[in-house]
């Protein structure tokens, strides 16, 4: 939190000191995890009482989540305005690389923003549940306006079992999660 | 980018490092992260078999004149199945193992009565009629591989009604068992 303090100190030093030069300038930050390295999700499903599950499709929650978010991600995006905004929006996307397996695919993992539970076994994830993709999708767009922006997001992920996947190698199968942050 | 800009980055970066951000100046900037996703599937094998009783109650068949019948032996229906076979129950098998073959098992834990024995008791997978009679050895019912998702095997029941059959009223206990190799 010290770039609450140091900005501010930035902002009115320069523009004490050079009045005449100012111009709009949108800093933008990113933080998964608050920032913690290594971040991993695990879903692991020998953990759960509920494999196999009574019915096909089902969707489980991470074995294990990350520090700041049990069920899955969490994120937190700013947007700091200095002399006013350069863009009019910043965009939150996320997609998935490569497909953890030839039987598991990214799609099978789904990521939601708003608090929901998940689906019952037997039935297909609804919105707000969202599947992962090989290619980038929208979590956000935030409007920018003249000031500053603080966004935190609680993306909680799912896996989906389908009937046909097959067990893994003990070690498990990875994929990797990416997600962006810019504006426009 | 103008000068004064220089110092006001250094500063956010400076701090960003200390709190594992990543930043930039938009437009231009692209953000980055990555979160590192483990699955593990354990092989595993299921077995669900439904826990209501299967009933025979020959005053239902007394009462409609089945009961007893023209000649012996006579075969009767269950008065009362199960909530997934309204002839027998319900059995169904999970495996997702492509490499490992499971075997399902089925016996019976005795007699009724001196003249009511187990093997007047039949099952057949549900629908195909290839009755055999229960005993008390472990006998294989089916067998397979990867079932993708629940394999029903559902067993019908039958009762086989014989002449010296006197009254009675016990129940027996029939068992499944599920391995794979």
């Amino acid at each position: 939190m010290r770039y609450k303090i140091i900005l501010p100190l930035l902002i009115v030093f320069f523009t004490v000191c050079f009045p005449h030069k100012v111009q709009a300038i949108s800093i933008i930050i990113l933080s998964v995890d608050k920032g913690n390295s290594n971040v991993e999700l695990t879903f692991d499903l020998g953990n759960s009482p509920d494999f196999p599950p009574p019915q096909l499709p089902a969707c489980y929650y991470p074995s294990q989540g990350t520090q700041t978010n049990s069920k899955g991600i969490y994120i937190e995006v700013r947007v700091i305005n200095i002399f006013g905004q350069s863009i009019s929006n910043a965009y939150l996307d996320i997609k998935a690389y490569p497909n953890p397996s030839a039987s598991v695919t990214c799609d099978q993992i789904y990521w939601t923003i708003t608090p929901t539970t998940l689906p019952s076994p037997g039935t297909e994830p609804q919105p707000p549940w969202t599947p992962l993709s090989l290619n980038w999708d929208n979590v956000d767009i935030i409007p920018i306006g003249r000031r500053s922006i603080y966004r935190e997001y609680y993306m909680d992920m799912c896996f989906k079992l389908e009937s046909d996947d097959e067990p893994t190698p003990p070690s498990g199968i990875e994929t990797t999660i990416y997600i962006r942050f810019y504006g426009l | 980018m103008k000068k004064w800009l220089i110092p006001v980055i250094i500063g956010v970066w400076a701090v960003s490092l200390n709190a594992g951000l990543s930043f930039g100046i938009a437009p231009g900037a692209t953000l980055n992260d990555s979160v590192r996703v483990h699955i593990v599937i354990p092989s595993i094998i299921g077995l669900y078999v439904s826990t209501d009783s299967v009933v025979f109650d020959f005053n239902v068949y007394v009462s409609n004149g089945t009961y007893p019948p023209s000649s012996f032996p006579a075969y009767y229906d269950p008065t009362t199945g199960t909530a997934e076979n309204p002839n027998g129950v319900g059995v169904r098998v999970f495996s997702n193992s492509p490499t490992y073959t499971w075997h399902l098992e089925t016996w019976g834990s005795g007699d009724f009565s001196t003249t009511v024995t187990l093997d007047q008791l039949e099952y057949s997978p549900r629908g195909a009629a290839t009755w055999s009679s229960f005993s008390t050895t472990q006998t294989e019912i089916a067998t397979g591989g990867k079932t993708g998702g629940w394999a029903n095997n559902d067993q019908d029941y039958r009762f086989r009604a014989e002449a010296d059959d006197e009254p009675v009223d016990a129940g027996v206990y029939i068992y499944y068992r599920l391995y794979a190799n």
